[in-house]
């Protein structure tokens, strides 16, 4: 069985601040980091690995200091990994980079589509969600999202896989292959063994740019990527509302809030 | 650097940085040039992290920096795309409060363009009764297209996606919004790289403005998209100039249903598709009564240390039951054993953003700000007038929050 | 079952530095550095004003040129505090203090860099691991094991348990900085103590970012006196490391005698100064961290060798205790390991060898000038002065003896608490402002975390002492932790681990010796980016 695991690197964002004055990303002492949600995914390929001999692949598109990332899912187990970057892959939206990982995708599985690929929810910096679906289409592949759990079935040809949405947990049956995308909810990921993280620091890890993976070079980068920014600013300042002193008249504090609610309708 | 989206003239460039103070996603840095300047130094571009956002052309004093004509190649036709299209998300019958939200927002935009959009919503099910149809119509819906399969009974992403981008092949709408919910943010996407175009997700804020394409020159009626980015510490302002639909999901409960209008009058249109069959399937939905998702509620009822007991934490259960709201608390609590680790609010627990945040007896801890940073609204009761937290709250009451608590319940209980 | 030629157990300055010359004398030689921290630095903190003298020796001139340094001193001045609006600043700087020219830096970065630096020269640099325990055989340390991970609160195995992984080595080099752990029990069990116990300050600092155009980049000051009183080695240091960034920080000798002291209240006090405020005056607070510094010299350097293992760094008390420089002491002491090593691993006397070579490198005959500065403070401010004013002048011949002080250890000097003192002492507080973070918020500056379900790493011995404690010495715990870890609530006392900042006062100063300091999960702890 070929799984493909889609990781990024990206600033811790807990940290990451705009100036409001220069309105420029405040970048000094921001750690980059795994994706949190795709140590999710990697794990769930990592354990369908052990349940059944999985191939692991992990791919990852971004700049050179992204091969850490890379290493370090090897150091957790994954078979081989991949880094697409090139220069001409800058400014890419999502669908661009959907494009180009499903490119990507592609060579590394050497120009069969894999029997899974797993994504994690979403990145915390550009919080989109959209490269997992969009992936998905390019790859022609089916789609599902939200995964906790994944079960293999019959052999190993289909999958039970438990997906939270907004009205409870679905339950739902299919055959690979299929994209997935996985939530938080899924199994807590693994810790990089000393003895995996020696092994990944000599592994070979093949870098993809633009001509490796064939790509149209009007789909890729900020030609391929029909969304614009415009201008990122602060977010509104919190605070300084309004105070009111209700010591010895509970009463006329509790009808502050009321009325607050009701004009924001958040009373029901 | 040919192949960067803006040109740093060095004739021009004086190396005095301004550029690179003026970019907000580090792509200018400055390189030793002796002789170039007074400053012996030029800025640099590196096009992959370039945004093509046009702070530094702005930044720059010496009009050094200018933007390199970038080749198109958005949709086809389009002057073609017309109308406003919301997606109706519903569930065994129930049309999601989302849809009529962006129903009224439609409304907002027809108006903002003026020049006759109209505005309709697609409907996807099997068996749906004419009440739907009209409620949608009745929140603003010029023209309802209606897709009745049985393929569409249950949701199942790829035939949704298949649905939709047939009916925008097909009828060729310039903006189309979904909610963001589980089901929209997953299906949408995939529509949006099928039919080539550009997706916006989470908005917080849309409008239309006649805008100048930079590419072309042309003014246009572009959707302003904006959406929080970084984990909330920044707001982005996007746009699709040359790419149609201009799709965007927006979270519910950011913009606000409009009254329903039941004289309101629409067209109906029955779509007879053929679709593709459901390629996943589902063999139940399990609703676990006691699974606590803070996270997923938009109102949220917390308690922190000055509740003092596990007694007068319970009475933060009424009133998230009288609000529609869950309740949350502070690391404080879960260290004495009131509540459990999953109702924990804070840097060590979850990260929250709530339409509405309503904390009793929470001094503020930065570890705990940090932790409802994404909040709309927060409200905050505390004896001490100088707790931290009242710096972020936008309505703070000083007092007892011991009998502030039971007043308010039984405010809202009339 | 993992084997290494070297096992190096800490990437500070001392760790790398050893790593880089042994890889560069020595390329086929196997070298392996663990660090319990996330990422290269992250546990490092220091001033620092670095004395470039101890680059010499493992880095070429045009590596030392390439080190992140935003300023070298131009300016320095040195100054006696009598309260918080009267000082004094001494009209001319003592030689020895001086410090012109010499790079001011971040040592988290310096130390981030010299990594880059050592994994080129072909050592391997592994973070996230806390190396827990030692593995001895037949008298002679001959690897270490590390700590587990994935482990809850009552020390069940998780889901994601990863077991303790041995790896062997035919040296062992520990690095583990002030009051290592394993470095400790090592001195302990072996009998190394030096002539008299390690004595420690505990140094809490801050990056305070200011308006440009407010400050000149390169400025130092450092201080003495006020906050700490007559008895207390105490002082402070100002170094503006560029024109926006200003490094502030206060280091507290941790054999007061005071029970309610707190340390991070004259911290702040510091700050609140005259002399010092309008250093940062319209500056917000953006990094804090806290450390110990192994202030005891010459006379508390223990015996660093015992068969397969030798110590380097602060780890064995190496520091100028007159200068409060460690770091140029550290890369030397590297250097000489590494020299014992190879000797080690070539069949020679090895690593026997070392006590000697670390005698031989120039920090040793700093440390020997300045022998009897430290204890000399412990009688009083004037005797100490006197003592590093005669150390200087007859280059340490003065006095020829060994000045009694400092010989019970840090606990042990603790007195039991005076309640009209705490009282005095809790009412004369300094206000929050962006430059005066309260403690919580200072600790979110640290960028410090530990994974929650997991066992707590700071262990009470016997919680039976605890309440005899807070009757007889009013729990000094809960104020001489820099990030708030003990409170007492109702009763009990609580340890929000989670704030630690390992900086291992507590283990210092409990003077009932209560608290046992083991390794949490590695990879937890501070988040240093640019301390």
């Amino acid at each position: 069985m070929r799984i493909v695991v889609c990781i990024k690197q990206v600033p811790d964002t807990t940290n990451v601040r705009i100036n409001p004055k220069t309105n420029t990303l405040m970048r000094e002492g921001v750690e980059s980091i795994v994706n949190p949600f795709d140590e999710y995914a990697l794990e769930e390929a990592l354990r369908l690995k052990d349940e059944a001999g999985a191939h692991v692949t992990v791919v990852s598109m971004g700049p050179p200091q992204a091969m850490a990332v890379l290493r370090e899912a090897l150091a957790r187990g994954a078979d081989d990994a991949f880094l697409v970057s090139s220069r001409a892959f800058g400014g890419a939206d999502t669908l661009a980079t959907s494009y180009t990982l499903a490119m990507a995708i592609k060579k590394a599985c050497d120009g069969k589509t894999p029997d899974l690929v797993l994504f994690g929810k979403q990145a915390i910096d550009g919080d989109t969600a959209q490269v997992g679906p969009g992936v998905s289409e390019f790859l022609g592949v089916p789609l599902v999202t939200y995964v906790k759990q994944i079960s293999l079935k019959d052999g190993n040809g289909n999958f039970v896989v438990t997906t939270v949405m907004d009205d409870g947990e679905h339950v739902i049956e299919g055959n690979f292959p299929a994209v997935m995308t996985v939530l938080k909810e899924a199994s807590t990921p693994r810790f990089a063994p000393l003895s995996g993280a020696m092994r990944a620091a000599k592994a070979e890890i093949s870098v993809l740019d633009e001509k490796a993976i064939s790509a149209d070079p009007i789909r890729i980068g900020l030609k391929g990527s029909p969304t614009k920014v415009v201008t990122i600013f602060p977010p509104p300042v919190k605070g300084g509302g309004e105070k009111v002193d209700a010591r010895g008249d509970a009463a006329a504090g509790a009808k502050a809030i009321a009325k607050f609610l009701a004009e924001k309708g958040l009373v029901k | 650097m040919a192949d960067a989206p803006v040109f740093i003239d060095p004739a021009k460039c004086k190396g005095c940085a301004k550029c690179v103070k003026g970019c907000g996603f580090g792509a200018l840095k400055m390189v030793d040039a002796p002789g170039a300047n007074k400053a012996g130094k030029l800025a640099e571009v590196d096009p992959a992290a370039c945004k093509a956002c046009s702070a530094c052309i702005k930044a720059c004093p010496f009009k050094a920096i200018s933007e390199v004509k970038q080749e198109i190649y958005g949709t086809a036709g389009i002057e073609n795309y017309r109308n406003i299209w919301v997606f109706a998300e519903q569930s065994h019958g129930k049309v999601a409060e989302v849809a009529f939200e962006l129903l009224a927002k439609a409304l907002e935009l027809k108006a903002q363009r003026g020049d006759g959009a109209q505005v309709a919503a697609v409907l996807l099910g099997h068996g749906l009764t004419p009440e739907i149809e009209q409620s949608l119509i009745a929140a603003g819906a010029d023209v309802v297209y209606k897709v009745d399969d049985p393929a569409l009974e249950d949701y199942e992403a790829n035939v949704y996606v298949d649905a939709v981008s047939q009916l925008v092949e097909k009828h060729k709408p310039e903006i189309i919004l979904a909610g963001a919910t589980a089901v929209g943010r997953a299906f949408f996407a995939r529509v949006a790289v099928k039919v080539r175009t550009g997706l916006t997700a989470d908005c917080t804020m849309l409008k239309v403005e006649e805008t100048k394409n930079k590419d072309t020159g042309a003014m246009q009626m572009l959707l302003h998209q904006t959406r929080p980015a970084f984990g909330g510490n920044i707001m982005a302002t996007i746009m699709t100039p040359n790419h149609r639909p201009q799709m965007a999901t927006v979270r519910p409960k950011v913009f606000k249903k409009a009254p329903h209008d039941p004289s309101r009058k629409g067209q109906v249109l029955l779509e007879a598709l053929k679709l593709i069959a459901p390629q996943t399937k589902l063999l139940k939905t399990v609703r676990d009564p006691d699974a606590i998702d803070i996270a997923a509620h938009d109102i949220l009822i917390s308690g922190g240390r000055g509740l003092k007991s596990a007694d007068n934490f319970k009475l933060l259960f009424r009133l998230a039951e009288l609000l529609g709201g869950e309740v949350s608390c502070s690391r404080a609590c879960v260290d004495a054993g009131w509540a459990p680790v999953s109702r924990q609010v804070g840097q060590t627990g979850k990260t929250v953003a709530p339409k509405l945040y309503l904390c009793f007896g929470i001094s503020g801890a930065i570890q705990h700000l940090e932790g409802i940073r994404g909040a709309d609204t927060i409200i905050a009761v505390n004896s001490d007038p100088n707790a931290p937290i009242f710096g972020v709250a936008d309505l703070g009451i000083v007092g007892d929050l011991f009998e502030i608590l039971p007043a308010l319940v039984k405010e809202l209980e009339k | 079952m993992i084997e290494t030629d070297v096992l190096v157990v800490g990437a500070g300055p001392a760790g790398l530095a050893t790593a880089i010359k042994l890889k560069r004398e020595s390329p086929e030689t196997r070298v392996v550095v663990l660090d319990k921290g996330r990422s290269p630095g992250s546990h490092v903190l220091s001033g620092a004003i670095v004395d470039p003298s101890g680059f010499d020796g493992f880095l070429t001139p045009e590596e030392v040129a390439q080190m992140p340094c935003e300023a070298k001193v131009v300016k320095e001045s040195f100054r006696s505090l009598f309260t918080s609006g009267c000082s004094f600043k001494i009209p001319w700087m003592p030689p020895m203090m001086s410090s012109m020219g010499y790079p001011v830096v971040s040592l988290t970065k310096v130390v981030a860099w010299l990594t880059q630096i050592a994994v080129k020269s072909g050592a391997e640099v592994y973070t996230g691991y806390a190396v827990a325990e030692l593995i001895e055989e037949n008298g002679r340390i001959v690897g270490a094991r590390t700590g587990a991970k994935g482990l809850d609160k009552d020390g069940n195995r998780k889901s994601n348990y990863l077991a303790p992984e041995e790896i062997r080595a035919k040296a062992v080099v520990l690095a583990e900085g002030g009051c290592g752990i394993l470095t400790d029990k090592l001195i302990a069990e072996k009998g190394l103590q030096g002539v008299r116990p390690p004595t420690y300050a505990l140094a809490i600092k801050e990056l305070v970012e200011v308006p440009a155009g407010t400050q000149t980049a390169g400025e130092v000051m450092h201080t003495f006196g006020w906050p700490s009183d007559f008895y207390t080695y105490g002082g402070g240091f100002i170094y503006h490391v560029s024109e926006t960034q200003v490094m502030v920080g206060y280091a507290y000798a941790l054999d007061y005698s005071r029970a309610e002291i707190d340390p991070f209240t004259l911290f702040r006090r510091f700050k609140a100064a005259k002399c010092v405020a309008r250093h940062i005056k319209g500056g917000k607070t953006v990094a804090y961290g806290a450390k110990v510094i192994p202030e005891g010299g010459f006379y508390a350097v223990p015996t660093p060798y015992t068969p397969g293992c030798v110590i380097v760094g602060d780890g064995a008390g190496l520091l100028d205790s007159l200068r409060i420089k460690g770091v140029h002491i550290a890369f030397q002491s590297g250097v000489a390991a590494a020299g014992a090593v190879l000797d080690e691993l070539r069949g020679g006397k090895g690593l026997e060898t070392y006590p000697e070579r670390l005698k031989a490198i120039p920090g040793w005959k700093e440390m020997e000038r300045v022998r009897n500065v430290r204890a000399s403070f412990s009688w009083g401010m004037p005797f100490g002065v006197m003592a590093a004013g005669l150390a200087w002048a007859t280059f340490g011949k003065f006095p020829w003896f060994r000045v009694p002080g400092c010989d019970e250890g840090d606990a042990a000097a603790l007195k039991p608490l005076v309640s009209a003192k705490l009282a005095r002492e809790q009412a004369n507080q300094v206000e929050s402002s962006p430059v005066q973070p309260d403690r919580l918020t200072d600790v979110f500056m640290s960028g410090t975390i530990h994974e929650e379900d997991q066992p707590c790493h700071l262990k009470i011995k016997d919680p039976a002492a605890c309440a005899r404690c807070e009757e007889t010495y009013g729990s000094p715990c809960t104020r001489f932790c820099p990030a708030e870890v003990y409170r007492r609530d109702e009763g009990r006392l609580q340890v929000d681990f989670s704030n630690c900042l390992h900086c291992k006062t507590c283990k210092i100063k409990c003077p009932l010796g209560n608290i046992e300091w083991t390794f949490p999960q590695g990879g937890d702890g501070p988040r240093y980016t640019r301390m």
